[in-house]
């Protein structure tokens, strides 16, 4: 009995397979591409425990937890905890500590608080100015512990200045956080500059060392950046990985690592030790300093419009303004590229309808990495008579096309001298649904297709519409 | 990294229509199979040295495949309202009867059933494997199983289909 139920079970799921015969998938080097597009971030040592514990060799996917928010904490500068007097810095580097230009070592001997009450002519960081256990506490939901600044071990992370005031504490879960003011008379804005193109010199030095991402930070003191690595210790699971907040205001710069072991992870570097470093540090000073940060994206560097293809405003008019990362264009020339088009309803080949050249473009939301994409693709035949031939056979199949569940409607369609655009929208039904708004469009002689997964964020058929009429006119202008 | 590509393309290229396959059970929706799939092969890449050098990187292809379904679903749930509201939906025919039956039953029952159904009886995993991958007690896999047939049974019965499909019962191994 059992064994009649096992059997037919088994094999009508196996009879799916020829609904999936003539689907296609944009190919390993779309996903490659999809994934060269995203920036990456670490997963804590936190979180890396508690996958643990459920995962048994796979992965989580769930976001690390410092990138979700923890309750909004009172503002820094209202603790009247002071700060907790940073030790004389290790001077010992790491094993794993890249070629970087070591800092010069003027620390030795110099009594606990560095540079607060040092003797050279920079001026002297003023107490309080640095992060408490309280402020990594509420910004990241663990447990830390003040531990000797300088030790954390962590890649790339220079030896501190020594005039610097430093702190540096250490979870449960081996991350590390650590930070030095370093007061620079009149020299602030070169000392920041230093320090990324240090960092960014680490962390591109090959080997085990990679850069992550780079981002300008405005609003948060007088100028900043965020980056991200990863370098040595290595495991077969992890390896570590380092944020690092860079702010500078008046004549100080502060610097806060924040690293340890993990695994890659999608999600762009968050600005909150930046803010609470400058809410201390001008707290302490004194001062008054913007803490409403935007950030902008340097490396991986955003490829920016391309001739033929939507524009990011297109997708703003279209209501997906968050979809500002247009990707490289990948085509079917490439090893690994579209062999069709990605989409389940265009079952039209392309290819085989003549076309020379199919091209592939994704636009993502650079902040919300893993999160929706818009895919265009653009398939150029050798003349006009061929892509409306093959736009036709698209629409009619597609106009055909359904699966089990869904209510697919067709949304608009338009012809007019230079082009014709069709859209459509399909809903699922039930408690998990999902929803796919696409189109395709014709002109001169390439037609191109657009899709785009509903989240959270839904384009009216009127808009998507409009989209593909944008599509088709950055065709043929 | 040359190395490194071709690695991943060769894997991608030899397990992406299985995965496809699975997914499609899975989820009871081609769209939804295709998006989750590419980019559960999105992230493999991001971390290849070490996907690659998991006991089984198709194993972490469709777990990573499933939760990301299973994420979307949720935002959905808790997101998106769609701005045009239809009436009952319409069970378009599909070319085989039989495959809109079963895709059907599998979207009436919880996910997690369906999830090791599919494990179970598509990819041919044993119980021991499934709790394994899902890190579920194999007791609960052995109950998702038992239930998730005995609702298939009963779902396919309804609909006139019964198809070969026996009572649910007996115990699974």
């Amino acid at each position: 009995m059992s064994d009649n139920l096992d059997d037919s079970l088994s094999r009508r799921l196996s009879s799916l397979e020829s609904d999936v015969a003539g689907i296609s998938l944009p190919g390993p080097a779309a996903a490659r591409r999809r994934a060269a597009q995203r920036t990456r971030h670490q997963l804590t040592g936190g979180v890396l425990a508690g996958v643990a514990a459920v995962a048994l060799g796979v992965f989580a996917v769930s976001p690390p937890d410092f990138v979700a928010s923890p309750d909004p904490a009172g503002s820094p500068s209202d603790s009247p905890t002071p700060t907790a007097v940073p030790t004389t810095p290790t001077q010992s580097p790491s094993p794993s500590t890249p070629p970087v230009e070591p800092s010069p070592d003027p620390s030795s001997g110099e009594s606990p608080g560095g540079g607060e009450d040092g003797g050279s002519d920079s001026p002297t960081v003023p107490a309080g100015a640095l992060l408490t256990v309280d402020d990594v506490e509420n910004d990241t939901s663990e447990a830390w512990a003040e531990v000797d600044a300088g030790a954390s071990g962590l890649p790339c992370v220079p030896d501190i200045p020594g005039d610097a005031a430093a702190v540096a504490y250490e979870s449960p879960y081996d991350s590390h956080i650590e930070q030095f003011v370093d007061p620079a008379d009149g020299a602030a804005e070169a000392r920041l500059e230093e320090l990324r193109d240090e960092l960014t010199g680490c962390a591109e030095s090959g080997g085990d060392f990679h850069l992550i991402q780079v981002w300008s930070l405005s609003g948060v003191g007088d100028a900043g950046y965020l980056l991200v690595w990863n370098g040595p210790p290595t495991t077969p699971d992890t390896q570590t990985y380092v944020t690092a907040s860079l702010v500078r205001t008046g004549d100080f710069v502060s610097a806060v690592f924040h690293g340890g072991p993990g695994q890659d992870y999608n999600a762009p570097a968050q600005p909150r030790l930046a803010v609470l470093a400058i809410e201390r540090l001008c707290g302490a000073l004194g001062t008054e300093c913007p803490t409403t940060p935007e950030q902008e994206r340097l490396f991986p560097e955003p490829t920016g419009d391309l001739d033929g293809w939507l524009t990011t405003d297109d997708l703003a008019e279209a209501g997906l303004e968050a979809l500002t990362d247009g990707g490289q264009v990948l085509d079917s020339g490439d090893e690994g590229g579209p062999t069709g088009y990605g989409y389940v309803a265009f079952t039209r080949d392309p290819l085989a309808d003549g076309a020379e050249l199919l091209e592939q473009r994704q636009y993502g939301d650079p902040m919300d990495p893993g999160g929706p994409i818009l895919i265009q693709e653009r398939a150029t035949f050798a003349d006009a008579e061929g892509a409306r031939a093959h736009y036709a056979e698209l629409v009619f199949e597609a106009n055909q096309f359904s699966q089990p569940g869904d209510v697919i409607e067709s949304t608009g369609d338009v012809s007019v001298p230079g082009y014709e655009a069709a859209t459509w929208r399909a809903e699922g039904s039930g408690e998990f649904a999902s929803v796919f708004v696409y189109g395709a469009a014709v002109s001169e002689n390439v037609v191109t297709v657009v899709y785009y997964g509903v989240d959270q964020v839904d384009v009216p058929p009127e808009q998507m519409q409009q989209l593909l009429e944008r599509a088709a006119q950055r065709i043929g202008g | 990294m040359a190395a490194n590509t071709a690695d991943f393309d060769e894997f991608y290229n030899a397990t992406h229509r299985r995965v496809l396959h699975q997914m499609y059970a899975m989820t009871g929706n081609l769209a939804d199979a295709q998006e989750c799939t590419q980019e559960a092969y999105a992230r493999a890449w991001q971390r290849w040295k070490t996907v690659s050098q998991a006991s089984s990187p198709e194993a972490w292809i469709r777990t990573v495949a499933w939760r990301i379904a299973a994420s979307r679903w949720r935002k959905a749930k808790n997101g998106v309202t769609a701005l045009v509201k239809h009436g009952v939906p319409d069970h378009s025919p599909s070319p085989d009867p039989d495959h809109v039956a079963l895709v059907t039953a599998l979207k009436q029952i919880p996910e997690s059933q369906r999830q090791a159904i599919v494990l179970h009886h598509l990819v041919g995993m044993s119980v021991d494997d499934i709790a394994r991958e899902t890190g579920a007690p194999t007791g609960t896999i052995k109950a998702r199983l038992s239930r998730g047939r005995a609702a298939l049974a009963q779902l396919l019965t309804d609909t006139g289909d019964t198809a070969g499909l026996p009572a649910a019962g007996g115990e699974l191994s």
